[in-house]
């Protein structure tokens, strides 16, 4: 537990890190560019900040309300891998909103593979973005990418629950 | 707590999460100052949805089980604080990389290339494109305008966002870095499993 603790908090500090060699590396390079990379960080801030820390109040709410019944019934076996890629696609497509769900739900006992497949379809498939992608391309090409992706995700899904189940 | 208290509880919660959707989403849209909410809530309608469900979620439990509701909110407010430093260091990440992203280059590259590779180069480069498709799919189409081949352009789509800051700081911040290049390998494997698969029903479809 303690060993599984500092390697989540290595993996944190990495990303405050690398932030601040980023910044530093272009304000070394063009103080202008930092500015505007600034500029456009507070923008997203703006926009992300409330869905954001209402996704992670969903996230804790969803890990104390499942419980191992409800995890043996829906998230295990052919028809967990089913419910999960299903689960994942229809999460907001943005990790700051999808991620504090996916964490909940495997917080709250689900299977390690069943955390991967949410993150697999909350990546690739993301229906969430059906709204924007009918506006630019036009509802067949999002068809199209909706449906390769989601197959796409249930196969490698299938292969590699077998696989950790193989092991 | 009988099934009519909780069939009340479920009603009531579902009146007040109609009126507040209601209130949201539609007639305010038009307003000149309410209907710039997309300003601070993001412009997906799914996300709004999302507010709207977890509302209902907290009022509903509230009412049938207020214990759970209370941890919740808790707990909640604990893991604001500890992880929002984190959430800020990756959405200044994201920001930077939305700058420093070599649209032209991409474009010149990926419009030269054509069947299986198109597949693999545009997956490639749209794993390190913005994560939000209201930033991503405009460069996307961006790129197909500019003669970019079908192949390569749903590739870029399947690929989209995958190796992008934000999901790379939310691997770490959520979980470990062993899920990271997990979900990383997967994705990928996923996107390019699209991919081929589009390719050769294109093939036999003769489009």
């Amino acid at each position: 537990m303690r060993a599984k603790f500092q390697v989540a908090f290595i993996g944190k500090i990495t990303v405050l890190i690398f932030a601040f060699c980023l910044y530093l590396t272009t304000f070394t390079v063009s103080p202008a560019l930092t500015w505007k990379c600034v500029t456009i960080s507070l923008k997203e801030m703006k926009k992300l900040l409330i869905p954001f820390i209402v996704a992670l109040f969903l996230g804790t709410l969803v890990k104390n309300l499942i419980t191992p019944v409800l995890i043996s019934r829906f998230l295990r076996g052919m028809k967990g891998i089913f419910s999960a890629a299903v689960i994942g696609s229809i999460l907001p497509p943005c990790p700051f909103i999808a991620y504090p769900v996916i964490k909940g739900i495997n917080d709250g006992g689900a299977p390690l593979y069943v955390t991967m497949i949410m993150l697999i379809t909350a990546t690739t498939v993301e229906i969430g973005q059906i709204f924007c992608g009918l506006i630019i391309f036009g509802p067949k090409i999002v068809g199209i990418r909706i449906s390769f992706a989601f197959l796409s995700s249930l196969i490698i899904s299938l292969i590699y629950s077998s696989a950790i189940r193989w092991r | 707590m009988n099934i009519s208290h909780k069939a009340f509880s479920c009603i009531l919660c579902t009146i007040i999460t109609i009126i507040l959707g209601w209130l949201f989403l539609f007639p305010l849209r038009k307003l000149p100052f309410l209907g710039k909410y997309s300003i601070i809530l993001g412009k997906n309608p799914l996300t709004h949805v999302m507010m709207i469900i977890t509302v209902f979620l907290y009022l509903y439990i509230y009412i049938i089980k207020p214990e759970i509701a209370k941890r919740s909110t808790l707990k909640s407010l604990s893991k604001i604080k500890d992880l929002f430093i984190y959430i800020v260091a990756a959405l200044f990440i994201s920001g930077a990389t939305i700058n420093l992203l070599p649209s032209k280059v991409l474009i010149d590259l990926l419009g030269r290339e054509a069947g299986v590779i198109a597949v693999l180069a545009g997956v490639a480069f749209g794993s390190i494109l913005p994560a939000c498709p209201f930033i991503s799919y405009p460069i996307i189409a961006g790129f197909y305008a500019a003669g970019v081949g079908f192949p390569g352009v749903m590739g870029m789509l399947f690929g989209s966002g995958l190796c992008y800051p934000c999901y790379i700081t939310c691997d770490l911040t959520f979980f470990d870095h062993r899920i990271l290049i997990l979900r990383v390998l997967l994705t990928f494997a996923s996107a390019l499993v699209a991919g081929f698969l589009l390719y050769l029903a294109g093939i036999i479809t003769g489009v």
